[in-house]
């Protein structure tokens, strides 16, 4: 803690102009970046005991990314974003009860191959004071399609100490679900989704920043997943995430640590809170390493039966185990290194989820998913 | 800035470190040429010029800021750092009280506090004005570690990755370095100040000092340092150099003033502030809490 006459002078110094610590500068790109990842994201098999039918090979997805950072005259960054997704294997279709309390859960029958693909565009312009930006997106599979667009903007006050940011985004999807008639599937149905965030960082002294932010989601429309038998959902969803990030760079280890806290309710009746802790250790000039830890937990939506409701009395319900109260362990570690132009970078992470790890009461799925992502990254800058 | 200045610049675009290199000079000329009371067109000689005159001198936001700072720092060290204290120095002028071995008389003293005090300054939001006829300010014990602040922000804000720049012995570091390439800054010794008496790794921030370096005047076989109370215009006892790491240069060099002219309570001081600091007392001892392993006397170049 500072002393009296120490934070006196201190605030008395920064209002001197040119003296105040250089903040994030907003600078529009000076050159080219161009980079590409593929991850490799592999659920679990579930379980033999949980599985009554279908198959036990649930999802597994080979994503790619590809990113052109450029800038476009003096003031301008145009990013293009565009991913590749594979998808294989088999998701819980419904759930069933077995013996005393126990559930088990019935799998999709067959694998599912599905391709999705994804195209996004920004234009961001950088003023003195701060930048906004435009972005428009596309999203495309063999049953959905949607279109997303938003704006963002971001001001910096106090000698660039302070931002404030915010912005809206909106996107709208169509679903039309393949073998509709065979499962009485619904064959044509819409959602649109709108967001607002507002934002506020503060840097807190050469080393350190603190950001708090705010963000407003609001879903209406077809919110039910065709593909769970038996699910039906509300058709409207309000969603209120209260995010912060604290970071702190350690000149004695040469190393930053990061710590992210949110809280998140919704009108589905779940609550979460989510708490993340990175290390990013700098090795020499051109590597780094960076673990980290993140632990997750919901409450259950109002709606959610472990088992499938068949008797038609509930107006909504959902065996989904994404509306489950359950908690989530996850760890990882991150190796980056720089050689000339060219960054490699390495992410392998683990997820494990799990009722006994929840911090919520309330009903959880048998169909909680474990999952392993690995992903590797070149990026070079001309 | 009336003493050496160096700027070291460390990045991987040359071209960029040259231009930005060519910006400092630019910056440290200017804040010289407004600041410095040994030029007759700078605004702190029009400000000095006009004492008495009964019109204000209009000021800008920059130099409005630095009397506010000025005036923080007055506050804070209960009177004693003072930028109208200018007038005693000729009161206790090194060769001629040595020459005469004679000490001011108390009259000399009464008539020179007059010319001084802060709170005597009229100030408005976009002017200044002295009083008194022969009142001065000076800038001094601000301006040179504020100039070494602006340099290093504005490398920062270049995008200059790492460097230090140097003004008159006051350290400024631009952007942050690992500890394991923190930057190794001398301390001046106050005994020879040729040479360096200890040295302190510094990885950000900024490193100031200030000390009675050689200028002390003997009257009568007693040591009478220039370090002078504006409340009382007699010289201070105490530390030898007091060298202070702050974010900014300007509070480290500040600080470091204040810890000296509060003589005999200078620790207590720079305890209550809690800045890293390093003090050599008059019998050349080290102390202070990065004096660590450095912990030592220094007496006329021995290092013991």
């Amino acid at each position: 803690m500072k002393s009296r006459q120490l934070l006196a002078l201190t605030a008395s110094a920064l209002a001197l102009p040119g003296i105040a610590p250089a903040a994030r500068a907003d600078t529009p790109p000076t050159e080219n970046t161009l980079s590409y990842r593929i991850s490799r994201y592999a659920e679990d098999d579930l379980p033999g005991q949980y599985l009554v039918a279908g198959s036990a090979e649930r999802y597994d997805i080979n994503i790619h990314q590809f990113q052109l950072v450029t800038p476009v005259g003096e003031e301008y960054g145009l990013t293009l974003t565009s991913s590749y997704e594979s998808m294989s294997g088999a998701s819980p279709w419904f759930t069933v009860p077995a013996f005393g309390d126990e559930k088990t859960v019935v799998m999709s029958g067959a694998t599912i191959h599905e391709q999705r693909r994804d195209f996004n565009v920004a234009l961001r312009r950088y003023l003195d004071n701060g930048n906004y930006a435009f972005n428009i997106g596309a999203s495309d599979e063999n049953d959905y399609e949607a279109w997303s667009g938003g704006f963002d903007m971001a001001r910096n006050f106090n000698n660039d100490l302070t931002t404030i940011a915010g912005g809206v985004s909106f996107s709208s999807d169509d679903l039309s679900p393949t073998d509709a008639s065979l499962f009485n599937r619904v064959t044509d149905e819409s959602k649109r989704t709108s967001s607002a965030f507002m934002s506020v960082s503060q840097v807190i002294d050469r080393n350190s920043l603190f950001q708090s932010s705010l963000n407003v989601t609001y879903h209406s429309g077809f919110l039910t997943d065709p593909y769970k038998l038996g699910d039906s959902r509300p058709g409207s969803r309000t969603q209120i995430a209260w995010s912060n990030a604290y970071r702190r760079y350690l000149a004695g280890p040469d190393a930053a640590l990061h710590v992210d806290l949110r809280l998140y309710d919704d009108d589905f009746g779940i609550n979460s809170v989510t708490l993340d802790l990175s290390w990013y250790q700098n090795l020499g000039d051109n590597w780094q390493v960076a673990p980290r830890l993140r632990y997750y937990s919901q409450s259950a939506a109002d709606f959610f039966t472990p088992v499938n409701d068949v008797s038609g009395l509930l107006a909504f319900n959902s065996s989904d185990y994404r509306l489950a109260a359950y908690g989530a362990i996850s760890g990882g570690i991150q190796v980056q290194t720089t050689i000339d132009d060219v960054t490699l970078s390495f992410v392998a992470e683990r997820y494990l989820s799990d009722k006994g790890y929840s911090l919520y009461d309330g009903d959880t799925s048998p169909a909680l998913v474990d999952f392993t992502r690995l992903s590797l990254g070149i990026g070079y800058r001309f | 800035m009336g003493s050496p200045c160096q700027v070291q610049l460390q990045g991987e675009a040359p071209a960029l470190l040259q231009s930005v290199g060519v910006q400092l000079e630019a910056e440290a000329r200017r804040l010289e040429a407004k600041y410095s009371r040994f030029l007759p067109d700078s605004l702190t000689t029009r400000i000095n010029q006009a004492a008495g005159s009964g019109s204000p001198v209009a000021i800008d936001e920059e130099t409005a800021r630095l009397l506010d700072y000025a005036d923080t720092c007055w506050r804070q060290s209960d009177g004693l750092f003072d930028i109208t204290s200018g007038s005693l120095r000729s009161l206790w002028d090194y060769h001629d009280l040595a020459d005469r071995q004679a000490l001011p008389t108390a009259a000399d003293i009464e008539k020179a506090l007059v010319k001084i005090g802060w709170q005597k300054v009229e100030r408005g939001e976009d002017s200044v004005a002295l009083p008194q006829p022969g009142m001065e300010i000076d800038f001094g014990g601000i301006v040179k570690e504020y100039a070494a602040d602006c340099l290093a922000t504005l490398a920062e804000r270049a995008g200059v990755a790492s460097g230090l720049v140097e003004l008159g012995g006051d350290i400024r570091l631009v952007g942050i370095v690992p500890e394991t390439k923190a930057w190794q800054v001398g301390i001046r010794d106050p005994f020879d100040t040729s040479r360096a008496c200890a040295h302190i790794s510094l990885s950000q921030g900024a490193l100031a000092s200030s000390g009675d370096y050689e200028r002390y005047t003997v009257i009568q076989g007693r040591k009478y340092s220039h370090i002078l109370n504006p409340l009382t215009g007699w010289p201070v006892s105490g530390y030898s150099s007091v060298s202070v790491v702050a974010e900014q240069c300007v509070i480290a060099g500040t600080v470091a003033t204040i810890a000296m002219l509060r003589g005999t309570e200078g620790e207590t001081w720079l305890k209550e502030l809690g800045l890293p600091y390093l003090s050599i007392d008059q019998d050349g001892r080290i102390g202070g809490s990065i004096a660590g392993d450095l912990s030592g006397v220094v007496n006329n170049g021995e290092t013991g």
